[in-house]
């Protein structure tokens, strides 16, 4: 909202505080000033232009070729300039901004070409020349400025304009008067209130010229009619149009200036209709039986449902009640006549309306906020007021306007009774001191009346434009607004100690994320959303359980419409995304989670992810080291190292090759599903080729690993229970190395498993694997594992007889168990 | 006999010259076991000295024999002395390395992300307090997101944040805040009630200071007794903790309409430290987040008695003070796992 501070000075004598203290009071009451500016910037090279011409652009049928004169004298050259406006008509003035002049924004114009046609210069909206947010075609400029006059002359700005941003509970604030009240509370000043006359008599009644008709009280709690003849859709009287025009709005006519300008001031939106065009006796306040579809001033068509409220007559739906008026009786050039209307609608009705239609305009804004309901004839008399007095200037004689108002007001509003405690103001504030004088006298400043007082208990009246305040607490808010919250002292509380009750799956994924960086990966955040084509990349099947994703209503493009079911998507993007800035080996990880949709109660299951991924190299070629690709291996030896800074020894992991099906992305031949205890805790790979062609990593493919965090916790602490620590050995350990010749179907830790078996085994320590060979002297689908064995006692040195005794034991034993045969 | 010592005494001075000159830890040796070793020439004179019968003459040549062997062992100790300083001089003697050679990349240490990282010293301070980490769902019910907040359905305060909503459940959204964790929290736990949570939340917005996902850390204290001041306090404290004791804050009255009386918070801004910068448009200070006195509302929601307790609520941005804290001006790096990037940062926050 905009608030000039010329208009703001005829309701609270503000002419000794400067601009940057108005903000910073505004600012200490909660309405928030984004910016203090002054229409005085406007350039002087702005002026009245007419435009004495039109003809199509010969390129673009959306674009005008205007010819516009911004000189009276009739032998000077006019201005050809190209405007894409809709609302421009020959012999229309407007404004002109020439080659060489400056827009606010620093936008300079210069000569140009548009579309193969030269344009001199610009024809400006509203918005375009800072006046305001108006940008629905050009501003059409009062038709008796002097073509070639300066706008900021004619405009006379000395005058600062704030664009404040109010919060959506203080619709009492939507106005210069709601402004004003608050200031004048905190300031301690006067607020004064514009003298309203009554109507004067005329003879006219409303009464007489249409009849009233509410069948919905939720919908509408009061409305009043006023009718008024004489009238003219001439342009305003100068000051009204400034007025308007520093605040925000495009001056229009007359009729509908007058209802702004009353919006405006007391934050009352109210409705003009042209009451020729009425079609009936009877304005009627309802719902609709059935949709139908109405016709908006701005001719857009919309559905009307039976929840909108809407006016009609007997046989013309006039407009969507609070949102927009329609086309049907609209003010327009020819009206002469009109029935005001000034109501108050349900906030809810009103919203739901607006929002399931898309619709915004200030009136619907102040009506989901809550009016005053209470001041509605006031703003009512206070139009017919404003229309007086511009007719009078405009010269519109025969102008009168009716002596009553016709009103609906089935239920008087009662002022809301609210108790406040001073023990409960001192304690919720830390104001130990605070007084019971300073708590009543905060209150009234801002119209609350204090009924009464039992003790340290006050009784008080909510004002009937605070429709925020309902409870105890919103008393309490208005006297620390009053107070100033820089008065409330800073203190850290007393507390009892207690047990911390963070779950422990929070702190396990914590350290996750810190092993995983001391282990030389590279934290990345990624947005969790994916697209449909990212599932086909994936080369997920139809019914696949990551198929099963959760679809926004409301995604921003296709390319961000899912949630994910992995970390997959935004590593490969991330990975992919480096390459092509020449950026190779990235080691990422990320700490995401899965959406899924689920069943039951539990609509959708979320679980925390742990990701990451190698890129090619693992490791560069330099100096020291030869280039090495990132491969299935390297990844396996980062999660045995993840899980051993949990105590979860390698022993207690087991690697099982993927079911091809369940994990299409990995490499059939090159991946692994990762299990304690039985339980998957996660996977790992080598991307499927497909899959890295779709990402646009074709070649040198990178290593994924996923783990689930909640499954890795809870293996983990599985595994942690079964540790056991043993002393440091005494006597030497002796090794024996030996190789077996196997098919190459055996796996390792079959082998391990078999030697772990070895039923006389005494002394045995550890086997390690050294080598591991294929060769065609070793035979088709055969291959060689070396192996160290290490043995030791704990009562002597070992004999080379005892070792060597175990050692051809095992041998033997495996030699028997598997087939194999001890190497050549 | 005694021809044999004198002989000896010479070819032994001669082989050691021989070792000396190039002396190596087996000609060293050899020398030892040749003269000194079991079938080595001394124990064999040892042996013929007892077919000596004359008992003057055997002890004449017993102490040549003697003089012979300690002669001999002393010169074998030399030679073993100065072949180990050979030995050890060899081992010395290399040209020193280039102690200023890049090394492999192979063991580098990791890194958090600079969100993480501003998540970890917000918790990790706050943690010093008592106060423990609470989390909840992302994609979440509006009674947790809205209602329970005291955001009503048809009210004005739920087009304060542009909410993703989920296709096909009607009833829920993204998470707009962490403040739905605080409804879980107060529905799981009794007060008082210390608790801070981070996490992801998502707004549809995109464009050059905007992202559709966030972070957020929402510092709650629930118990009797628990002020504005307090609230004051906290903030006060955990802005010192990510800054220095010289930060500032200051509380603007505003509207979230889960606490009552809410504020803004504002910081010194933190490049120029009040004096006016091109970060803080000259104010001096950085909006940094909102804050309030719980809403009685939603005590009533989570059934916690609304009389007897009071309660505080802090949220701010961690990916803007994480800006802030470490100097980045672009809020969409963050996101795009750029590998040099993210690399930069350590593993904890620096001060």
């Amino acid at each position: 909202m905009l608030i000039a501070r010329s208009w703001l000075q005829d309701y609270i004598d503000i002419s000794d505080l400067s601009d940057k203290t108005l903000a910073e009071t505004l600012v200490d009451l909660g309405i928030e000033v984004e910016t203090i500016s002054s229409a005085a910037g406007l350039d002087h090279q702005i002026v009245v232009g007419q435009i004495v011409d039109l003809a199509p652009h010969p390129n673009a049928d959306t674009l005008t070729l205007c010819t516009v004169r911004i000189n009276e004298d009739a032998a000077s050259v006019p201005l050809s300039i190209v405007c894409g406006a809709n609302n421009l008509s020959k012999n229309l003035k407007v404004a002109v901004a020439a080659i060489g002049s400056v827009l606010p924004g620093d936008f300079a114009i210069k000569a140009a070409k548009i579309r193969g046609i030269a344009s001199q210069g610009m024809i400006c909206s509203v918005r375009e020349l800072g006046l305001g947010d108006d940008h629905d075609g050009i501003w059409q400029v009062d038709p008796q400025w002097a073509i070639g006059a300066k706008i900021s002359t004619l405009l006379g700005y000395d005058d600062a304009i704030f664009t404040v941003s109010l919060t959506p509970n203080r619709g009492d604030c939507l106005s210069y008067l709601g402004i004003a009240r608050d200031l004048a509370a905190r300031l301690a000043r006067e607020c004064s209130f514009p003298e309203i006359a009554e109507l004067p008599p005329s003879g006219l009644k409303t009464s007489k010229k249409i009849g009233l008709e509410v069948s919905s009280e939720a919908g509408c709690a009061r409305m009043v009619l006023l009718y008024a003849r004489g009238l003219q859709a001439l342009p305003s009287p100068l000051w009204l149009q400034k007025r308007l025009l520093a605040s925000g709005l495009r001056p229009l006519n007359l009729i509908v200036d007058v209802t702004n300008y009353c919006m405006l001031e007391l934050g009352q939106p109210m409705h003009a209709y042209d009451y020729a065009l009425l079609q009936g006796e009877v304005l009627r306040v309802h719902n609709l039986n059935k949709h139908q579809k109405i016709t908006l001033f701005t001719g857009k068509d919309v559905d009307a449902i039976s929840t909108d409220l809407v006016i009609s007559t007997e046989s013309q739906l006039l407009g969507l009640a609070g949102v927009m008026g329609g086309k049907a009786a609209e003010v327009n050039a020819e009206t002469r006549e009109i029935i005001l209307e000034v109501a108050h609608f349900s906030p809810a009705v009103i919203r739901a309306t607006a929002k399931r239609l898309g619709l915004t305009s200030d009136a619907a804004m102040r009506f989901e906020r809550g009016i005053d309901q209470s001041a509605i004839p006031l703003a009512a008399k206070r139009a017919a007021q404003l229309l007086a007095r511009c007719a009078e200037e405009l010269g519109l004689s025969d102008f009168s306007c009716s002596e009553d108002l016709l009103e609906y007001h089935p239920k008087p509003q009662e002022a809301r009774k609210i108790a406040l405690r001073l023990p409960r103001i001192r304690r919720l504030l830390g104001l130990y001191e605070l007084s019971l004088e300073r708590c009543t006298s905060a209150l009234e400043s801002l119209g609350f009346i204090l009924l009464d007082t039992t003790d340290e208990r006050l009784l008080f009246a909510v004002p009937h434009f605070r429709n925020d305040v309902h409870r105890e607490i919103d008393l309490i808010e208005e006297i620390a607004r009053m107070i100033g919250y820089a008065a409330i002292p800073t203190q850290l509380p007393f507390m009892e100690m207690q047990p911390n009750r963070q779950a422990p799956l929070i702190a396990f994924s914590e350290k996750l994320r810190l092993t995983a960086a001391s282990l030389g990966l590279v934290e990345a955040i990624s947005f969790p959303f994916v697209s449909y084509a990212d599932l086909d990349k994936l080369r997920l099947g139809e019914q696949h359980p990551q198929r099963q994703g959760i679809a926004l209503g409301n995604a921003l493009s296709d390319e961000l419409s899912l949630m994910q079911s992995s970390t997959v998507v935004g590593l490969l993007k991330a990975v992919a995304r480096n390459r092509r800035y020449g950026q190779k080996g990235s080691r990422l990880f990320t700490s995401g989670r899965s959406y899924l949709r689920g069943s039951g109660e539990q609509a959708i299951v979320e679980r925390a992810l742990l990701g990451a991924i190698l890129d090619f190299p693992l490791l560069a070629k330099s100096w020291c080291d030869e280039e090495q690709a990132p491969g299935f291996y390297h990844a396996k030896a980062l999660v045995e190292a993840l899980a051993a800074g949990f105590g979860c020894r390698p022993s207690a992991l087991n690697w099982e090759a993927i079911d091809a099906e369940v994990y299409p992305w990995l490499h059939p031949a090159a991946a692994a599903e990762i299990k304690i205890a039985g339980q998957v805790v996660g996977w790992l790979g080598e991307l499927h080729p497909l899959v890295g062609i779709a990402y646009e990593l074709p070649n040198e493919l990178p290593v994924l690993l996923e783990l689930d965090c909640q499954a890795l916790f809870a293996g983990v602490e599985t595994s942690q229970k079964l540790l056991t620590f043993s002393l440091a050995r005494k006597f030497p350990l002796v090794a024996r190395d030996f190789a077996f010749v196997a098919d190459a179907a055996l796996t390792y830790q079959q082998l391990a498993a078999v030697i772990q078996q070895y039923p006389e085994r005494r002394i045995l320590q550890g086997v390690e694997l050294f080598d591991l060979y294929r060769g065609e002297e070793l035979g088709a689908g055969k291959k060689s594992l070396a192996l160290s064995l290490s043995f030791a006692a704990v009562d002597k040195t070992l004999t080379d007889q005892e070792v060597d005794r175990e050692a051809s034991g095992i041998v033997s034993w495996v030699e028997k168990r598997l087939g194999v045969a001890l190497r050549a | 006999m005694q021809q044999i010592i004198a002989t000896y005494q010479q070819s032994f001075a001669h082989q050691a010259a021989a070792v000396h000159a190039t002396p190596s830890r087996k000609a060293i040796e050899d020398l030892r076991i040749a003269w000194l070793g079991r079938k080595g020439k001394i124990p064999a004179l040892y042996q013929d000295l007892k077919g000596v019968t004359d008992g003057r003459e055997k002890g004449l040549l017993g102490k040549a024999i003697n003089e012979l062997r300690n002669t001999i062992e002393a010169a074998i100790a030399d030679l073993q002395a100065a072949g180990a300083r050979a030995v050890l001089a060899a081992q010395l003697a290399r040209p020193p390395l280039d102690v200023t050679m890049p090394v492999s990349a192979g063991s580098r240490m990791g890194s958090l992300h600079p969100v993480s990282l501003m998540r970890n010293l917000v918790v990790d301070e706050l943690a010093k307090l008592g106060f423990s980490v609470f989390d909840g769902p992302e994609v979440e019910t509006d009674f947790y997101n809205f209602t329970a907040l005291n955001i009503p359905e048809n009210h004005p305060a739920r087009d304060m944040q542009d909410t993703f909503f989920i296709a096909e459940h009607p009833h829920y959204v993204l998470r707009t805040h962490t403040s739905n964790i605080q409804i879980h929290a107060m529905l799981q736990e009794k007060p008082p009630l210390r608790l801070v949570a981070p996490g992801r939340v998502f707004r549809v917005d995109n464009d050059a200071t905007h992202t559709p996902m966030f972070h957020q850390v929402e510092i709650v204290v629930v118990d009797r007794g628990i002020s504005f001041a307090h609230l004051k306090g906290l903030i006060e404290y955990t802005m010192k903790a990510v800054f220095d004791s010289s930060m500032k804050i200051r509380l603007r009255p505003s509207y979230f309409p889960f606490v009552e009386p809410g504020a803004e918070v504002d910081m010194l801004c933190s490049m120029c430290r009040g004096s006016g910068c091109r970060v803080c448009k000259e104010s001096g200070w950085l909006e940094i987040g909102g804050c309030g006195m719980i809403h009685p509302n939603v005590f009533e929601a989570v059934n916690y008695d609304s009389e007897t307790y009071t309660g505080m609520a802090f949220g701010f941005g961690l990916d803007r003070m994480a800006m802030l804290k470490y100097g980045i001006n672009d809020l969409r790096q963050f996101f795009n796992g750029d590998y040099s990037f993210q690399q930069q940062f350590p593993l904890y926050s620096p001060r």
